[in-house]
């Protein structure tokens, strides 16, 4: 096991080489920052959707799966990665795993930055989010925090397959995988604005406890076809 | 003599294009062996259907009397085609995952080719040049303790110093070691002292193969034999 973590470390740092860590923190202070004194300043109407802060990464997550598994073919250690002496379904966990670690990492601190800058709203302009009491708020991005990571599996394991897909004989595939992503995500965003607006449509109201169940099972489905690729289709 | 890989009627498929088709060969147990072809003749789709990457389209293989797969692969240490190593990685931190992820990787042994290949152990692997990363590479796969070596083309487009240095390393390795080797390349001028098997591969078949000193005695220098098979 001590060889598997091994991997997941690596994996874990290749999610972001370390050149990219300042740029990419300094943009995301930089505009949190640049929207904080927006509103504080009263420039815009707009009122701030706290959920977009955590439903970007849904968004974001396939890309960053996908490059973990071309990370292999740019930085040209296919050969070296698809040669390891360990069962395949190893490769394709330690890549989930360290994709899944890379989003905890990102929802905590964005999580303990949002909730600095709402202390502040609730503080110095209490209308902005309609007299709400940061707790309530904090609570609130529980929720949010709880249901976005239950699609993360089904998004992860895709970005994964897709990233395999390209080395394999069945490329064309992807297509579909996209389209499904497109539809899939656009139903979470639905979902929430149906909730939040009370519109009620029956399509995108169904419990959460299903549209889990079926996450988790597209899950499975795409993290044995991605062991599957690795097994019988790869073409490099 | 004993076998270490054996091809029966092997075909793989890329797409429409066939990169071997219908090969039978077999690799011997304790030798080095010479992998010689023109690009494109097959010779690191070959290698990659050893180590299990690919799956062939036809035929059977044999490696150490198994089929092919990640657990075979505990007895191979393979270097791939144009390979790299993680950029972001130390020279050291390098050796370290290595005794990590490979079974029987022997730190002493990387230790001393380190020194052997005058590579500086601080440095950053992103800022190696194409010579020290081979030179890398060879350290990290030969440092480990395993049956059988399979190295795709250590000695494409580097420089003069690192090739030297590569060549003295492996013929360190053979005469300190009994271990089977595969060596693909082109390069026959600097290779051909280390062989003692050769097989010639011409789009994806086996032209000829045998012991080296069987074919020069039977036709001539390695290089003449080199000439009239691709010319």
């Amino acid at each position: 096991m001590n060889a598997f973590w091994s991997i997941v470390k690596n994996d874990f740092r290749m999610v972001f080489p370390k050149k990219y860590i300042f740029p990419l923190t300094s943009m995301l202070i930089g505009g949190t920052i640049f929207g904080v004194l927006c509103s504080l300043l009263n420039f815009t109407q707009i009122k701030p959707e706290i959920h977009w802060v955590y439903t970007w990464i849904l968004f974001a997550l396939p890309g960053f799966t996908t490059g973990i598994v071309m990370a292999e073919e740019r930085e040209k250690t296919l050969g070296w990665w698809l040669s390891l002496p360990y069962p395949r379904h190893w490769l394709i966990a330690a890549k989930c795993i360290a994709m899944l670690l890379r989003a905890l990492q990102i929802i905590l601190i964005l999580f303990l930055f949002t909730n600095f800058i709402l202390y502040l709203f609730t503080w110095i302009r209490p209308e902005a989010y309609e007299n709400i009491a940061w707790g309530e708020l904090f609570y609130y991005q529980l929720m949010i925090i709880g249901e976005r990571l239950i699609y993360v599996p089904l998004i992860i394991t895709l970005g994964l397959l897709a990233g395999l897909l390209t080395f394999s004989s069945m490329k064309l595939l992807n297509i579909p995988i996209w389209i499904f992503f497109g539809l899939f995500v656009s139903f979470i965003v639905l979902r929430h604005v149906s909730k939040v607006s009370r519109l009620d449509w029956d399509i995108v109201n169904i419990p959460l406890i299903w549209i889990g169940l079926f996450s988790f099972l597209i899950s499975l489905l795409f993290y044995y076809w991605s062991i599957s690729i690795l097994n019988r289709k790869l073409q490099i | 003599m004993s076998i270490a890989v054996e091809f029966h009627h092997v075909s793989y498929r890329y797409g429409r294009k066939f990169a071997l088709q219908d090969l039978s060969l077999s690799i011997p147990k304790g030798k080095a062996t010479g992998l010689l072809g023109e690009n494109g003749a097959g010779k690191s789709t070959l290698l990659k259907l050893i180590t299990s990457i690919g799956k062939p389209t036809l035929g059977e293989i044999k490696v150490f009397g198994q089929k092919p797969g990640w657990k075979v692969n505990e007895q191979i240490a393979y270097l791939g085609d144009r390979a790299q190593w993680y950029k972001f990685h130390s020279i050291e931190k390098a050796i370290q995952y290595a005794e990590k992820i490979f079974p029987n990787f022997q730190v002493q042994q990387a230790k001393e080719y380190l020194d052997f290949m005058k590579l500086d152990s601080k440095a950053k692997v992103g800022d190696l040049s194409k010579g020290q990363m081979m030179r890398l590479q060879l350290i990290l796969c030969l440092s480990r303790k395993v049956d059988l070596f399979l190295l795709d083309e250590p000695l494409s487009g580097i420089d003069l110093i690192s090739r030297e240095k590569i060549i003295d390393l492996l013929i360190h390795l053979l005469s300190e070691q009994e271990v089977t080797i595969v060596i693909s390349t082109h390069e026959i001028m600097e290779t051909e002292g280390l062989f003692e098997h050769l097989i010639f591969l011409k789009e994806g078949k086996v032209v000829k193969s045998g012991n080296v000193e069987t074919l020069r005695a039977r036709e001539g220098s390695i290089q003449h034999i080199y000439r009239e098979v691709f010319q």
